[in-house]
């Protein structure tokens, strides 16, 4: 029996895993599109994150996001850094970090609460009884790190509703020095 | 050329070293398959890749992985399938220690859903050694030994080689 070239044997093996791949994609219920699309952001207006009273926050609306959806592509609603200073600061909604456990324990905003978003069996039952129109504060490392926008995909699939995504990350908010928790300090 | 230490070709050493790393294999791409999406959000992490082609390798990679653990553990196309994921994890060696240099805290992604172990230089490792198994069986395929390592190869007589 000739034995066949090693490109062929490759060229053979790949065929079998490339064509297997895309045809289960095409047909299980987990299947994702072919071709993974920037996200779409959009800035909100201090108006409507601050333009109510604090205790009331979380049953208002916010419109831009809502108007802006489209197609049912997932659009995340970014606040600058000043906005996440003063969300912080006036203790608005909860502020969830999104990183890895142990990015979180080396330094994260103070008051946020560690939900890494690759492994939410560890803290879906937090959430579970939470108000579906509770404001949540997401944030991950950087406008790149993708935890962030998965954990407000993960959020929005379980009903929450009012979410905000402060795109700079723990990133911007270390840069600038400003009021954090772990690694050492609190 | 030197010749290589006996050991190497021993058919013991052989057939665990095919059997053992298509089996890892296995076990790494079947969460993967089960949930693209979240494989997709791993290789995104590493900022490596063009968005675009992101969910193309989350499709592919996983279905390579499988494939040759398949093939490896059935011993057929073994050559191939050692080579490719020697490739692959070579691909990975240089992914991780991209990451942990840039100082990455990310998921490595290495088994999916059932490892969320963040990169670091042990992953690193870890990968380096399946690359001895993968070099074992990818040498001895035409060896005094290659029966053990591909079932429909027939085996060469021992006296051609050496």
């Amino acid at each position: 029996m000739k034995q066949m070239s090693l490109g062929k044997e490759i060229a053979t093996v790949l065929a079998v895993a490339v064509v297997s791949g895309f045809t289960y994609n095409a047909f299980s219920p987990e299947g994702v599109p072919l071709v993974r699309v920037a996200p779409v952001k959009v800035a909100v207006d201090d108006a409507e994150i601050f333009g109510v009273p604090a205790d009331t926050l979380s049953r208002a609306p916010l419109a831009a996001a809502v108007a802006a959806e489209t197609s049912g592509q997932a659009v995340f609603r970014v606040i600058s850094l000043d906005q996440m200073k003063r969300v912080v600061a006036e203790r608005r909604g909860m502020i969830l970090d999104a990183r890895t456990p142990s990015e979180y324990e080396e330094g994260h905003i103070s008051g946020a609460q560690n939900l890494y978003s690759m492994e939410p069996d560890t803290w879906v039952e937090r959430i579970a009884d939470l108000p579906r129109d509770t404001l949540l504060v997401i944030y991950c490392s950087n406008p790149h790190c993708p935890y962030g926008r998965d954990l407000a995909e993960f959020l929005g699939a379980f009903g929450f509703s009012n979410m905000l995504l402060y795109d700079d990350g723990w990133d911007g908010w270390s840069a600038a020095g400003l009021p954090a928790s772990g690694g050492g300090k609190e | 050329m030197m010749k290589a230490p006996a050991f190497l070709s021993n058919r013991y050493l052989l057939l665990a070293s095919r059997v053992s790393l298509g089996m890892v294999f296995i076990v790494a791409a079947v969460p993967k398959i089960a949930a693209p999406e979240s494989f997709a959000v791993s290789i995104e992490a590493y900022e490596l890749l063009p968005l675009f082609v992101v969910n193309a390798a989350a499709i592919v990679i996983p279905w390579v992985e499988l494939s040759c653990g398949l093939f490896l553990v059935a011993g057929c196309y073994a050559r191939a399938s050692s080579a490719l994921l020697g490739a692959l994890l070579a691909l990975f060696v240089v992914a991780i220690s991209a990451a942990v240099l840039r100082g990455l805290n990310i998921n490595c992604g290495c088994f999916a859903g059932a490892d969320a172990t963040p990169v670091g230089w042990g992953k690193v490792l870890e990968d380096i050694a399946l690359l001895i198994p993968a070099w074992l069986v990818f040498r001895n395929v035409n060896g005094p030994a290659a029966a053990v390592i591909e079932s429909p190869t027939p085996t060469p007589p021992p006296a051609t080689r050496g």
